[in-house]
Formats: C-alpha cells, sequence, structure tokens
C-alpha cells in the first residue's frame, strides 16, 4: 500500500527543501544495489508539451487589455470566441490546446492576408477586388519573408523614442512569433527534424527573457544535451526518434508525448463507472497493451468496409476564411501594416522576445551558473538548477495571487463565469 | 515485451500520468468522490535496431565545451527561414483566395525539407500495462521506474552499463532525474 504512506509531491514544490521525500528518495536509492538504481535514465521532455508551454508564452506577450488593438483578447472578443473555454485568466495557462492553437492560427492568417492586400494596392472597400486584380502578388510575399526574417527590425526601430508605431510593431511580433510557432508545428506533422531544431533555438532565447523559468531552463539543458553532453550518435538516435509516425504518411507524424496523449486517451475511454478490483486489473494488465493493436484493428475494418472517410474526416480544412477576412479588413481600416511614425495608441509593448532572450544569454551568469554545476555535478547539477527555477515559479505564482487579491475585479469575473461554464461531467483530468 | 529488452538494441520509454474522476452522486462519511491516478506509457522500438547506448554517451563534463553561439540561431537559418516564412506566407493567401473564390495564380513557394524522417519505417508501439501508481509519489515513481524496467527485460548487466531515454512531460522528466539523482552520493 504504497500509494497511502507515501508523501505526495505537489507541483511546483521545490525538491532542494530537505523534506521528507527527499529523505526517502535517498534512501530508497542510496541504499539498493546497483543493479537497481536508475542512472540508466536519461530523461527528455517531449515537444507537445514544449509547443504548448511555447502557446502559453506566446499568449501571455500578447495578452493584454480587450480594449487594445491586436492583443489576443482584442482578437477572442473581436471573433467571438468564449474566452474561458480557452485560457485561464488566473493561472495564465492555455485550457484547449487545440483551440488556442487554431485561434492564434486564424489571426496570423488574417494578418499575413491583410499585409499582402495593403502591398498589393489596397485603399478601401473589400479585399477580393485588390486580389483579383494583383498581378505581384508572388514579388510582395518574398518580400514580407526578407522582411520578416529581419529578427533586429523591431529591437532597432524600438531604440527610435520618437518615430515609433507600437501597433505596427506589436504586429510585425505577432507575425515573427506566429511564423516561427506554425513552423515548429508542421515541421512536427512533416517529421523534419531540421526545420523543427531552427524553430527550437529560437524558443530556447524567448523562454530565457521570460517568467517560465522552468522552460528556460530545460530548453537551456535540451539544448546542451544536443551540443555537447550527448555523443553523436545517441543524438541522432534522439532526433531521429523523438517524432513517430503510426499511420506511415508523409504528414503523419507525432511528438512522442502526443502519442501518449492517445494512449492515455483510449485508456480512459475504456474505464467504466461499475469497475471492480477484477475488471479494473483486467483493464490495465490486459486489455490496455492493446491498445495499438485495436487501431490498427479499427482501421483495417474501415478499410475492409470501404469506410475510409471514418479516418479522413478530420483531416478535412474548415473554412476559415470568415474569421481571416474580419481580422484582415479590421487591421486594414486601422492602417496597421503601414508604419505610421508617432503613432501610439497601444500602451501595451509586446516583448521582442527574441532579443530579449539573447540579451539574458548575452549576459553570461545564467549559462555560466549551468556550465559550472552541471560540469562538477553532472545530473545533480541539473536537478539543482530545476529546483531554483522550481523555486522562482513558485514564489512569482505566489506573487501573482496577491497581485490577484489586490484587485476585486479578477477573482470575481473568474468565479462566477467559472461557475456557469464547468461541467461535472467533464472533470477528467489530464495532469 | 520482454524481447525488447532481451534483443538488447536502443528504445524510448515515454509515460505519463492518467487521472481520472470517480464520482459519487450521494457522498456519504465513506464513499467521497475522488480522483484515479494512474501511469499509461509505451515503449518505442525503432525499425532499424541498433545496440542499446553506453553510459559513456552520456558526458556531462562535456558542457563546458559550450559557447553563447551554441544557443542562439545561426545565420545559416536566416535563408531557410526565408523560404519557410515565404511558404507559410503563401500558403495562407492562397487558402483565403481558394476560400473566397478569388482568381490568384499558383504561387510557388515550395517548403524546404531539411532533415526528414522517413515515415516508411515504422517503429513498433509496445504499450506498457496502467500501472496502478501516482507519478506524483516517490515511492510511486520509483516503483513505476522498477515495474516498466521489469516488463521490458531489461537484464542487470543492462541496468548497470547501458543508457535508456525517458520521454514526458516537464513534471514527469524533473520527477524521473530527481528519483535518479537521489542514488548518486
Amino acid at each position: 500500500m504504497a500509494a497511502i504512506t507515501s508523501l505526495r509531491l505537489q507541483r511546483g514544490m521545490s525538491f532542494a527543501l530537505p523534506n521528507a521525500n527527499g529523505r526517502r528518495a535517498k534512501a530508497r536509492q542510496v541504499e539498493c544495489s546497483p543493479n537497481k538504481q536508475l542512472n540508466y535514465i536519461e530523461a527528455t521532455i517531449g515537444l507537445f508539451h514544449l509547443e504548448i508551454a511555447v502557446l502559453v508564452m506566446l499568449f501571455r506577450s500578447h495578452g493584454g487589455s480587450e480594449k487594445d488593438h491586436g492583443t489576443i483578447y482584442y482578437w477572442i472578443k473581436t471573433l467571438q470566441r468564449n474566452r474561458n473555454s480557452l485560457w485561464d485568466g488566473g493561472k495564465q495557462l492555455v485550457k484547449d490546446f487545440r483551440a488556442c492553437y487554431e485561434l492564434f492560427g486564424q489571426i496570423l492568417d488574417g494578418y499575413l492576408v491583410g499585409f499582402i492586400t495593403e502591398r498589393c494596392g489596397w485603399t478601401a472597400g473589400e479585399i477580393k477586388p485588390v486580389l483579383d486584380k494583383a498581378t505581384d502578388v508572388e514579388a510582395q510575399i518574398a518580400t514580407l519573408a526578407a522582411e520578416l526574417v529581419d529578427f533586429g527590425q523591431t529591437s532597432q526601430r524600438r531604440q527610435q523614442t520618437d518615430a515609433r508605431d507600437r501597433q505596427h510593431e506589436n504586429m510585425f511580433l505577432f507575425l515573427q512569433h506566429g511564423l516561427i510557432l506554425r513552423n515548429f508545428h508542421q515541421a512536427m506533422r512533416n517529421g523534419d527534424i531540421g526545420r523543427l531544431l531552427i524553430s527550437f533555438r529560437h524558443m530556447t532565447c524567448w523562454f530565457q527573457g521570460t517568467n517560465q523559468f522552468n522552460y528556460s531552463q530545460e530548453t537551456i539543458h535540451l539544448t546542451a544535451c544536443l551540443s555537447a553532453i550527448w555523443s553523436p550518435g545517441f543524438k541522432e538516435f534522439m532526433l531521429k526518434n523523438c517524432l513517430v509516425s503510426i499511420s506511415g504518411k508523409r504528414d503523419g507524424f507525432y511528438a512522442l508525448d502526443e502519442l501518449n496523449e492517445y494512449v492515455v486517451r483510449e485508456v480512459k475511454n475504456m474505464m467504466v463507472h461499475n469497475a471492480t478490483p477484477k475488471t479494473d486489473e483486467h483493464l490495465r494488465e490486459v486489455i490496455s497493451l492493446q491498445i495499438m493493436f485495436f487501431m490498427r484493428l479499427k482501421m483495417k475494418m474501415a478499410e475492409e468496409s470501404d469506410a475510409t472517410f471514418v479516418f479522413d474526416y478530420h483531416h478535412q480544412d474548415v473554412d476559415t476564411s470568415a474569421d481571416v477576412d474580419s481580422v484582415a479588413k479590421n487591421c486594414l481600416s486601422r492602417k496597421v501594416f503601414t508604419r505610421t511614425s508617432g503613432r501610439d495608441v497601444d500602451k501595451k509593448e509586446v516583448p521582442d522576445l527574441l532579443m530579449n532572450g539573447i540579451g539574458e544569454l548575452s549576459r553570461t551568469t545564467r549559462l555560466m551558473e549551468y556550465k559550472a554545476k552541471v560540469a562538477a555535478m553532472g545530473i545533480r547539477g541539473v536537478v539543482e538548477l530545476q529546483n531554483q527555477a522550481e523555486g522562482a515559479t513558485q514564489h512569482q505564482e505566489q506573487e501573482g495571487e496577491l497581485e490577484e487579491g489586490d484587485d476585486g475585479e479578477i477573482p470575481i469575473e473568474i468565479e462566477l463565469l467559472g461557475g456557469a461554464t464547468e461541467d461535472p461531467e467533464e472533470s477528467w483530468l489530464d495532469e | 515485451m520482454q524481447s525488447v529488452g532481451r534483443k538488447g538494441n536502443a528504445f524510448f520509454v515515454v509515460f505519463d500520468n492518467c487521472t481520472a474522476s470517480a464520482t459519487v452522486r450521494d457522498e456519504r462519511l465513506h464513499n467521497k468522490s475522488d480522483f484515479l491516478k494512474y501511469t499509461v506509457g509505451y515503449i518505442l522500438e525503432p525499425s532499424i535496431g541498433r545496440p542499446m547506448f553506453l553510459r559513456t554517451d552520456v558526458n556531462y563534463r562535456n558542457v563546458t565545451s559550450l559557447t553563447i553561439r551554441d544557443f542562439i540561431p545561426p545565420a545559416d537559418d536566416t535563408k531557410l527561414l526565408k523560404s519557410i516564412f515565404g511558404h507559410f506566407i503563401a500558403n495562407a493567401v492562397s487558402k483565403y483566395c481558394k476560400q473566397r473564390r478569388i482568381s490568384l495564380a499558383k504561387l510557388d513557394f515550395p517548403l524546404p525539407a531539411v532533415d526528414t524522417i522517413d515515415p516508411k519505417l515504422k517503429p513498433k508501439v509496445h504499450v506498457l500495462p496502467t500501472y496502478d501508481l501516482d507519478e506524483s509519489l516517490i515511492d510511486d515513481m520509483i516503483e513505476i521506474l522498477y515495474r516498466i524496467a521489469r516488463d521490458v527485460g531489461l537484464s542487470e548487466a543492462q541496468i548497470m552499463e547501458n543508457i535508456v531515454p525517458y520521454g514526458g512531460d516537464y513534471f514527469t522528466t524533473i520527477t524521473e532525474r530527481y528519483v535518479l539523482c537521489a542514488a548518486q552520493r
């Protein structure tokens, strides 16, 4: 009955504390023989959860007030989404990853379509006639792509104190962040490690300038593993197997932890409310091992009965043109795509994640500390740095709670709306 | 599944928590709603086998060679990113035009393939038994790791000499590291 006597390790709890958990783990591991020690494990974070953390970072960076044009909250209101089903304002976390990613993608598409339309000579009215007549769309796309890969542009503009246009700068950063995220997502689907690493390098820098201390530390460690810690053979193995295509389709790759979420979902779906210890054991020890077999079986049955649409319907793209059109026209009417010196209607300035991150890394204290601890202590050094990151996150969360407590509006809003939307049937949790 | 370890080839272990609510309609003192916490995972066996990695394949002392350049996007990425961004912009515009029935000439912005995995090399996925253990408890986490080693068929020699990659979410990863580093004096 280990589960009853064992102490719980809360998320966000610092491992560094000389608590009962630490003593217990040490006692159990130090005293056991070498063949029972766990030093053979090389633990690495999954890419799917990394993507979720990046989306959280982007929602936080491009958040703000729904009254400020161009913020995520503004678009949630304009595109009539349910903010409470997408985003947990209290914890500042993504509630529904897929819905948030889709919303982010639609805003991005709206900006891109609007930008190109404006460059093709839009002055007023609808988008259709402009694109219908446009002859230089390819050239405009190539020009915009070239402008967007200049990641130092916004920081240079921000140094000009008298000729600022925050609205345009924020939109430009949104485009850069959105395209890097889209590349990461699509690279995972396409099984392209090279493209994935290009985005990963940007994301590592992004995390350094934010308050997401856990992933800031973890991305540094993963980069160190890829650059120095792992042997070339081991690195190759890890990269070639971090994505998996079960179907064998070219665009059917999943991150390993994403595939595990599928397995978790299938196991949960087979749980019944009237389970007995015997049926529960049968499910866990016998049936759950067959999850992948069941999946192949379903596909085979669909194939043999010509019902292949069963597995194809979710690949159909939905028509997002109304949302894209709404975003593009909204921005065109406000001339967001034209840089207007001196325009300062936006109060919020979106952080330049890349430049902030590079600035943070350039101070070298973080890297020096990482190198010193890990070179001297190995994996224990990594864990010690994790503890620091956990401590910093915990401290930040406590401060956030205090700040929220001071503001009377936020808790009331969350309480009222949370209570209205909560469905007791949907209390199945992942983590 | 025991054959995975016996073969002596490298494989990947992935697991995560699986929390389900067990609700009680009419709660009483001795019948309360609770959460059922299990651990669900699988073993990924690559289609092309290669021997398991040795402890020497992971060397933490090599971090001394790291410089800031290892962390900053290199200039070489710019050219590729330009093509990638071009593709995504063209894709967004084409999709919009198609949905709005706008006549637009076909845009030629191919997505560059940098280092792709061959989808035909389908790996084997062996789903592990669902463990009635909670990864957020240290005792349970140690038990989970022992059970996986036993279910996979890792020998004592493999445990002492080789390296096995484990994956999962952030919390699973740091808990694994915490447990395994507790063994180091």
